[in-house]
């Protein structure tokens, strides 16, 4: 399996608010050749802002960026506006966040189509553009007449498959999704997600898949990265993650959602809440809602390191140079 | 076309609710100021016009009500709308139709044109809100919006007209010129209407720009927009065929109003100007209380501002493909 895309110590501070906030703060990840790689964590913490970086959408009045974005070994960062242009949808596409809301109200779904394969397949005949938007439509399971239609006279999960579609048209490597199915009751999420997962068997395009629903990343997921306050904290196998996930907060996230099959468990969430990004508390930012917390949680940051070859976490309770017994005894107090 | 039908049966139940208010008023005002016109008309003009206004507005009249609003449906219907007191013997259809071309050729454009241009300048100061261009827009825009017209007007009037003598001061063409489509005749038309044409813009324009730039920024942070540059189409698409496009649609209501208006609203400018049209013809009517002319003319305003709402609703329903279709 090869490298598709490729994200380095990316860092994104939004400077258009005082104090600037710190959103996404050293990210590095990977996604292979035909990979579904998740990235969780609570609402807040920065997800949506990874993926507009990665794609290249927070414009440089309103964020400072640092790290590299690298798809298919080039650099995004340093792409001319025209050519990043041209490699949109053709290499990565996105299905947005509340998809739902995503479709032109004033244009028919055939339309909107159309003219996104129009801007990319400039020598393209009509009747082709017809032929593969029908296609994608079908895919999605979408009756061709609906084509016609208008976003309002659809419904939520309709517009969900037509969103999926658009970010299908040009058949591209890489599919970004974050939260493509929120605002959708669980029985219409499931079979998208199902669905979701058969195109991609189909058509061969790796998915980052983005949601605070852990049960089902892990299902969904081979790769599984748990963010919290604008870092990565813990990233690993997605079946690793869930029988051994070492971080606190991953214990939590799989603690919350029961999964999708299998026993019922309780379900213990985490106290507290999300800590606000523009103050975050000194340490590990995960310290003051954290039932394991050590003294050293409170003034040093603990940073990302591999408890197994493909495992990383990002906790002091794990880091090699503690004396097992003071996790011992943290494990115990808890 | 059930949307159609359904705009074009409101607008017909408006229209008819106006006409009839317009012959009702008249008879139905306490102290009947018709009446109290005629005794001053006594002896001041011809007794022959003196029938014409009696029996227009049913003063010393014996048919019943009703039977006077079937005549007066039916003089409606031929376009008799009676005779002007200020220019008897001519008739008010005639008054007002030598007047409104000047008003649609004079206010008119230049209420399309302002529109046209704030609308365009809003998209793309909106589209450039993070440079200079739209922190010097907004507060000019303002401040011209603001501006009193008629004392605009004047000045304008005064110094390039008066002081500097490079526009006319008056009319609408020049005496040694009558109208004529050769181009020395059009040339003189566009030298006469620049000024007005030029107040009215600079009036309105910042309104135009304000509220076009305020519908189009929320608009650019619509998830539809941010999935229209993630998909990587050009620049021109996502500004015109997006944001705009879903932005001018609160705009069109107010471009509704504005075009009902033109008739009426070129008051001012005809006054400041002695430009020749409706607005102009208003002033003298109500001055003279020449009321068979007010009348027309108030027929003729209401008339005006619905047939504009019903133009604007119609490319509404063409635009907005919710209005047509919800309305079943
Ligand atoms: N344009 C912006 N300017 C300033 N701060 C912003 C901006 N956009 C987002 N933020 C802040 O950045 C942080 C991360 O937001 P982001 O949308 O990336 O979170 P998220 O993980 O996607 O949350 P959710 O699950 O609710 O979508 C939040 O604290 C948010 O307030
Ligand atoms: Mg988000």
């Amino acid at each position: 399996m090869s490298e598709i895309l490729s994200v380095r110590h990316l860092s994104v501070t939004y400077t258009d608010s005082t104090p600037t906030i710190p959103a996404v703060n050293n990210v590095s990840l990977s996604i292979h050749d035909r990979e579904i790689v998740g990235i969780a964590g609570e609402s807040g913490c920065g997800k949506s802002t990874l993926i507009n970086a990665i794609l290249q959408l927070l414009p440089d009045s309103i964020v400072d960026m640092e790290g590299d974005v690298l798809l298919n070994g080039q650099n995004l960062r340093t792409l001319d506006r025209e050519s990043m242009r041209r490699l949109r949808w053709m290499k990565i596409s996105l299905v947005p966040q509340s998809a739902m809301n995503a479709l032109n109200p004033i244009m028919t779904i055939e339309e909107q189509m159309r003219r996104i394969m129009e801007a990319h397949w400039e020598a393209a005949r009509p009747g082709e553009i017809v032929a593969r938007i029908d296609e994608t439509l079908e895919m999605v399971n979408i009756q061709r007449q609906y084509k016609k239609l208008y976003p309002f006279e659809l419904s939520g999960g309709m517009r969900q498959r037509v969103a999926i579609a658009l970010a299908l048209a040009l058949r591209p490597d890489v599919v970004v999704m974050d939260e493509p199915t929120t605002g959708l009751d669980v029985i219409v999420q499931r079979g998208i997600l199902m669905e979701i997962k058969r195109l991609q068997k189909q058509l061969g395009f790796a998915v980052c898949l983005v949601s605070h629903d852990m049960s089902l990343l892990i299902e969904l997921a081979q790769t599984v990265y748990v963010m919290y306050a604008g870092r990565i904290i813990e990233s690993g196998p997605s079946r690793d993650i869930y029988r051994q996930g070492r971080h606190p907060y991953t214990r939590g996230l799989i603690a919350c959602f029961p999964p999708l099959q299998g026993s019922q468990r309780t379900v213990e969430g985490i106290p507290g809440s999300p800590p606000d990004l523009g103050q975050l508390p000194p340490g590990c930012a995960f310290h003051p809602r954290c039932p394991q917390a050590i003294p050293r949680c409170t003034d040093q940051s603990p940073s990302l390191v591999n408890v197994r070859p493909q495992h990383a976490v990002a906790c002091h309770l794990h880091t090699p140079d503690i004396p097992s017994d003071l996790v011992e005894a943290s494990h115990d107090r808890a | 076309m059930r949307y159609v039908r359904r705009r074009l049966i409101f607008y017909l139940i408006a229209f008819w609710t106006s006409i009839t208010l317009n012959f009702l008023i008249p008879r139905l005002m306490p102290g009947n100021p018709a009446e109290n016109l005629m005794m001053r008309m006594h002896g001041k003009i011809s007794p022959y016009a003196l029938k014409a206004l009696e029996a227009e507005f049913g003063v010393f009249q014996h048919a019943n009500l009703a039977v006077q609003y079937w005549r007066y449906l039916i003089a409606l219907a031929h376009g008799n709308l009676g005779v002007s007191i200020t220019y008897f013997p001519i008739r008010v259809s005639t008054v007002i139709g030598q007047s409104l071309i000047w008003t649609l050729g004079l206010i008119g454009t230049a209420t399309i044109i302002s529109f046209v241009l704030g609308t365009w300048l809003g998209i793309w100061v909106a589209w450039h809100r993070h440079t200079a261009w739209d922190r010097l827009t907004v507060p000019v825009a303002m401040f011209t919006s603001a501006f009193p017209y008629f004392w605009l007007a004047l000045i304008v009037l005064y110094v390039l007209g008066f002081v500097l003598g490079w526009f006319p001061l008056s009319g609408a063409y020049s005496n040694t010129l009558p109208p004529a489509l050769t181009l020395p005749s059009i040339a003189d038309l566009l030298y006469h209407a620049a000024l007005p044409a030029l107040t009215i813009v600079v009036v309105s324009l910042g309104g135009w720009i304000l509220s076009m730039r305020n519908n189009m920024i929320p608009s650019l942070n619509e998830d539809y927009i941010q999935l229209a540059r993630a998909a990587g189409l050009k620049e021109r698409t996502i500004m015109y065929q997006y944001a705009a496009r879903n932005a001018l649609l609160p705009n069109l209501t107010g471009f509704a109003m504005a075009l009902g208006f033109i008739v009426a609203g070129g008051i001012l400018t005809e006054i400041v100007f002695s430009y020749p049209g409706l607005g102009f013809l208003l002033y003298q009517a109500s001055s003279n209380q020449d009321y068979p002319l007010l009348q027309g003319l108030l027929l003729m305003i209401s008339f005006a501002v619905l047939l504009a709402n019903f133009a604007v609703d119609l490319l509404y329903g063409r635009l907005d493909p919710r209005a047509a279709r919800s309305e079943v």
